[in-house]
């Protein structure tokens, strides 16, 4: 295997478990918060969180890169934290990402905290749970196939994805250059023995997630 | 110790249907809340409990005030616990494990072996019946320290042979208690027993309040959803007897037999008598099929719009009552402070299970 296959393979596989990790911490409060709100802000932002699904990733991409760059408030304060421009990185890699793979873990497990039964709760209320204690040890357990399912959706879609990567990674090798952008590259230089193999490599590992995924969701059912 | 309950909920249920409650509840012994479905039981327990946030409405414990204008304690914070009517068990735990999830909770050894689970401990809440399920349900209640304990309904969901498998235990924790006890129920049979106190509950308001017997002997009237209660009487135990299948009791100076042995219910037994299945003598009967006769004094008589005529019955001071119609009572030249001679069907006693 060629050096820069196992390069991309490294960032890809490391750039979707980061991102995973974020939404599994980022994602459950916020779509609970979506599931359970009556406030009337609510509606902008479901709207927000699946803005990733209609937008075209490169527009996405472009407002992310103008957010990142030195002159955009996250960018400003990331070079004022660190010394170091934001965008072409990795971390902004996994800011992009967050954002991109946002709504598909967000939306099944809104969806499935939304069938939360109200007695359920109320019988751990009274039982002396606090809103804290009920969410961490009553819904996050009994919904764990849906995030289960979201983390896995998550990380498939961060290894999917291209167009955002190019406009905020851009392709440096070892640093930004995901499985995605080197096949493109290969079949840029028309290099398709290479391509096949990247291809292929992205095609198995997304099919035996999900198939793994599928697998256990039954059983557990 | 008191617990006060003061203010207007509209429940939004339909447009007219108010909470509407200014009353003191009784912080000892057990407090039944009866009442016909839909008359604001429920609504009132989630109240007490913090479950249903109406700033407008107070709720004081014990001079703590749980509730009230700028006061909010949530749920968690109230120092109550509560068996729903529905099991409403973690599914993701055991037994084992939704018992040890109480934060808090007492001694869960204990508790499997008082509320009998042993058998029970690792299965899941989906693998249990209805009955095993509620029965879990209040070992894990009664495992959080509470200073008031309420059961809304906790016999309802169940069929007839789980409910009959439950009821004693259910009885005897509340019995057994030490706290103030709070049972929502639209049964009066399954609290008859148990109850020290009674509330009845009507279209929002509190329609009655005080001793079961005085309250079910007040509200025995032909418009009432109650009319099935009668009246309830508190009995001694004297024997049982054997060749007849027959016990008997004894109010005041008179016996009351009643079919099967109800020696395990103790020393006293609560009875309860419809008015329709008491029936008056002027004289006392000599030869008559029925083994209960009670000799009475009349304290009163009212007439209902329907033509009957309540009797209210003073039997070794307790209330009995008897429904008749105008004419025996115009034949028998009824009227209060007249002793006469209650004819009770021996049928008709029924003292509840505990």
């Amino acid at each position: 295997m060629n050096p820069d296959l196992l390069q991309s393979l490294a960032v890809t596989a490391s750039l979707a478990a980061i991102t995973t990790a974020c939404l599994m911490l980022l994602t459950p409060p916020l779509a609970w918060w979506l599931a359970r709100t009556r406030h009337p802000v609510r509606p902008l932002v479901e709207a927000l969180v699946a803005l990733p699904l209609v937008l075209p990733p490169t527009v996405l991409g472009f407002y992310l890169l103008l957010f990142m760059s030195r002159d955009g408030i996250l960018g400003g304060l990331w070079h004022t934290a660190t010394g170091e421009s934001l965008a072409f990185t990795f971390s902004a890699l996994v800011i992009g990402s967050v954002v991109y793979s946002l709504p598909f873990v967000a939306q099944p497990i809104a969806a499935s905290f939304r069938t939360t039964e109200p007695g359920l709760l109320d019988a751990a209320s009274v039982l002396g749970f606090s809103p804290r204690q009920r969410f961490l040890r009553i819904v996050l357990p009994v919904h764990r196939r849906a995030l289960l399912a979201g983390a896995v959706l998550g990380f498939a879609h961060t290894i999917g994805e291209f167009g955002i990567v190019l406009m905020i990674g851009g392709n440096i090798p070892g640093e930004t250059r995901v499985l995605s952008i080197l096949l493109f590259d290969q079949v840029e230089a028309l290099n398709y023995a290479s391509a096949h193999l990247t291809a292929g490599i992205l095609l198995l590992i997304s099919l035996i997630t999900l198939t793994f995924t599928y697998a256990y969701l039954r059983r557990e059912s | 110790m008191s617990l006060d309950v003061r203010g207007t909920v509209d429940l939004g249920t339909c447009p007219q249907f108010k909470l509407d409650i200014d009353a003191k509840l009784p912080t000892a012994g057990i407090t039944a809340v009866i009442g016909a479905s839909g008359c604001g039981k429920t609504s009132l327990l989630r109240l007490l409990a913090g479950l249903d946030r109406h700033e407008d409405f107070e709720v004081e414990f014990d001079g703590d005030c749980w509730q009230g204008a700028h006061v909010w304690r949530p749920p968690h914070e109230r120092p109550i616990t509560m068996v729903p009517q529905h099991p409403m068990l973690f599914p993701h735990l055991s037994v084992l494990g939704n018992l040890r999830c109480v934060p808090g909770g007492g001694d869960t050894h204990l508790a499997i072996e008082r509320f009998g689970l042993a058998s029970l401990s690792r299965r899941y809440p989906d693998r249990l019946s209805g009955g095993e399920q509620q029965r879990v349900a209040l070992a894990r209640a009664f495992l959080k320290p509470a200073k008031l304990w309420m059961l809304d309904e906790p016999l309802a969901s169940l069929d007839p042979i789980a409910r009959a498998d439950l009821a004693p235990l259910v009885a005897q924790v509340c019995r057994a208690a030490g706290q103030p006890v709070i049972y929502v129920t639209h049964s009066l049979t399954e609290v008859l027993q148990i109850a020290d106190h009674l509330l009845v509950m009507e279209g929002g308001h509190i329609i009655g309040s005080g001793r079961p017997e005085e309250v079910a002997a007040h509200l025995d009237h032909p418009l009432s959803p109650l009319i099935e209660v009668g009246t309830i009487l508190d009995c001694t135990f004297v024997r049982y007897h054997n060749e007849h299948d027959l016990s008997e009791l004894r109010i005041g100076d008179a016996a009351i037999w009643i079919r099967g042995n109800v020696e395990d219910h103790g020393k006293m037994v609560r009875v309860q008598i419809p008015a329709r299945d008491v029936a008056l003598a002027s004289t006392h009967p000599a030869d008559t099929s029925v083994l209960n006769v009670l000799p009475v004094t009349i304290t009163d008589l009212t007439t209902a719009p329907n033509g009957d005529v309540t009797v209210d019955l003073d039997c070794a001071d307790q209330t009995l009552r008897a429904r008749i119609t105008t004419l025996s009572a115009e034949r028998m030249r009824l009227g209060p402070g007249k002793e006469i001679f209650a004819m009770i069907k021996s049928v008709a006693l029924e003292p509840r299970r505990d």
